[in-house]
């Protein structure tokens, strides 16, 4: 098994607040991983740095053995990492389908000279595409909507665009962030299945931010566990789980302000 | 008949001239505020520079145009275009660039667009003087005089070469923008990151590409539209003064962020502008006979007097936003 990536000794400030405490995770190919913390814990920037939006002030990141360290995000999409966003992102003037098929490069239709001159040479390719898109539609459950403009969706049909969006290409990984937030359950638990059938089929792999245990706990092979900018633990997520350490963080301790008791 | 002769070169000719003038100015500063969400003030004088690059090269090489058959300041349009579009690129390197990448406020990128506005009006007085200009100084202009086989027109349609060629560039230049924003890939990237740029980065859209991209083609169509309007009439160094209200009024009326809505929006600025300040009393002459006595149509009967032409884009702004308040093709991005 190789790690398909790989995050080494990363720090990042903003202004004087340190987000992340020089952290370090691996993914390793064709599994589910997950991340957890609390709120503020540094985990969504841990994505935004892994991404490319944000350039760590130390450490590098590795994408297949190559160092993808401060590359912007548009260069990490062709090096097959996608992501999703916590707040659900969408071309809100264009249809369902219109914005599957936004993602994919290398359109031949996209060329100006064939765009002006020669109509016909792109439409069996614009086809295959158009095909794949509805299949994606049909495997997200938003076939119903697919002429809708995707501003229009609902918050959670939004999240599950996200997730179809990433299946236009062939990622080599792709980036997860709350799937779950805004979902409801029985939606959430159609998605977990989904993205389980793409691991084990396609051996799709994936990084997930999340706060749903029962969500994580069913998918993920592999769990880091980040509070206060700083990587506590790491392991499957029944270990990860019972930790002592992750308990505390989520339930109570860490730093409780001491209030007097009243005497 | 000659009055509707009268009202066809007055009204038709004119506003479909003037129109397709402000269209190519609002296609490109709506494409600016759609990706980059501010309205460059400095717009027009990227029209008048083009007009001025025409100019220069007219001068040094005055007998090109005969040898194709056209107007010399017309064959150098292209060389305006890929002027002023090198031009704006680095512009926006030079004053835009560096305040996005400290992500300020859209306002601050307008402020420091009319200080671009500013510089560029100075430095074209600096250069070219304050006089105004003839393209046509050493060729004769072609005029074309359509009779119409009608018994009681003595008159002739009338339209020079520089007017037909302005029609004919802006409908070519339109059809190879429809044709770049619906099928190219660096088309549908300039859609998309109007739409959300956040979502077009990470669907691998180079933002930076998009963006020089829409300040070439702005800065193209702004050259087209300059030297085009001064071939027709004459270059004067405050022409952006002139075009730059009516080139707003057109892109917020057609919806900002829309180019097919800054074309409409153009034409009915340009035709609305051409039937206001018409004068009506020519076209109520031929009733005189079945009009009471005591009613005298005056000589002179326009609602807009010419000097007030610039109120004619408010007027039209103001009943258009009044009636759809996100312009006619309902513009999404503000």
């Amino acid at each position: 098994m190789t790690n398909i990536l790989e995050v080494d000794n990363v720090t990042k400030y903003f202004g004087a607040f340190r987000a992340i405490n020089s952290c370090s995770l691996q993914v390793t190919a064709g599994t589910i991983s997950g991340l957890i913390g609390p709120n503020g814990a540094g985990k969504s920037t841990m994505f935004n740095i892994v991404a490319g939006v944000h350039l760590p002030d130390s450490g590098t990141v590795t994408l297949n053995s190559t160092d993808v360290t401060g590359l912007p995000a548009h260069r990490m999409f062709h090096y097959g990492l996608l992501r999703t966003f916590q707040i659900p992102h969408e071309f809100s003037n264009v249809r369902v389908i219109n914005n599957l098929l936004m993602v994919p490069p290398n359109q031949s239709g996209e060329n100006l000279v064939t765009a002006l001159f020669r109509p016909s040479a792109f439409k069996p390719q614009e086809e295959n595409m158009r095909q794949k898109a509805l299949e994606i539609l049909e495997f997200i459950g938003l076939s119903h909507v697919k002429y809708e403009l995707a501003g229009n969706l609902s918050g959670g049909q939004k999240k599950l665009l996200e997730l179809g969006r990433t299946l236009m290409v062939d990622p080599k990984i792709v980036l997860l962030d709350e799937l779950g937030a805004g979902v409801n359950r029985t939606l959430l638990s159609t998605l977990a299945d989904n993205i389980k059938k793409l691991n084990e089929e396609l051996k799709m792999t994936f990084f997930i931010i999340e706060h749903n245990m029962e969500f994580i706990s069913r998918l993920c092979h592999d769990v880091s566990v980040m509070v206060e900018g700083e990587m506590v633990t790491n392991g499957s997520p029944e270990q990860v789980l019972n930790d002592p350490q992750v308990v505390e963080a989520y339930f109570g301790g860490g730093k409780r302000v001491q209030t007097s008791q009243p005497g | 008949m000659n009055e509707l002769i009268f009202f066809i070169n007055k009204v038709i000719i004119s506003g479909t001239i003037i129109g397709c003038i402000y269209a190519l100015g609002a296609v490109g500063a709506t494409l600016v505020f759609g990706i980059l969400r501010f309205a460059n003030f400095a717009h027009a004088d990227m029209m008048t520079v083009g007009a001025f690059v025409a100019l220069v090269f007219v001068s040094w090489f005055p007998g090109a145009g005969s040898v194709v058959g056209l107007p010399t300041g017309f064959v150098m349009l292209p060389v305006a275009m890929v002027f002023v579009a090198i031009m704006s690129v680095a512009l926006d390197r030079m004053f835009y660039r560096p305040l996005r990448e400290r992500n300020v406020k859209p306002i601050l990128l307008l402020v420091a667009s009319i200080g671009v506005m500013l510089m560029i009006q100075g430095l074209v007085r600096l250069f070219a003087g304050t006089a105004p200009r003839h393209f046509f100084s050493a060729e004769k202009k072609d005029i074309f005089r359509i009779e119409l086989p009608f018994e009681l027109s003595t008159r002739d349609i009338v339209i020079t070469e520089p007017q037909i060629l302005l029609i004919i560039t802006t409908i070519v230049c339109i059809f190879c923008l429809h044709r770049f924003l619906t099928g190219t890939r660096l088309g549908k990237a300039m859609r998309a990151m109007s739409d959300n740029p956040d979502l077009a980065l990470i669907t691998g859209i180079n933002t930076d590409r998009v963006v020089s991209a829409t300040w070439m083609i702005a800065g193209t169509l702004a050259a087209a539209g300059g030297v085009l309007l001064s071939l027709d009439v004459i270059l004067k160094p405050d022409l952006s003064f002139n075009l730059l209200l009516p080139i707003f009024a057109a892109a917020i009326v057609g919806g900002v962020g829309r180019p097919y809505g800054a074309i409409a929006g153009g034409l009915l600025v340009g035709f609305t502008e051409s039937l206001a300040i018409f004068n009506w009393s020519i076209l109520l002459r031929p009733l005189a006979p079945y009009i009471p006595d005591w009613v005298e149509i005056p000589s002179k009967l326009a609602f807009v007097p010419t000097e007030y032409k610039i109120v004619v884009p408010f007027v039209i702004l103001i009943v258009v936003l009044i009636w759809r308040p996100t312009g006619i093709f309902r513009g999404q991005v503000l």
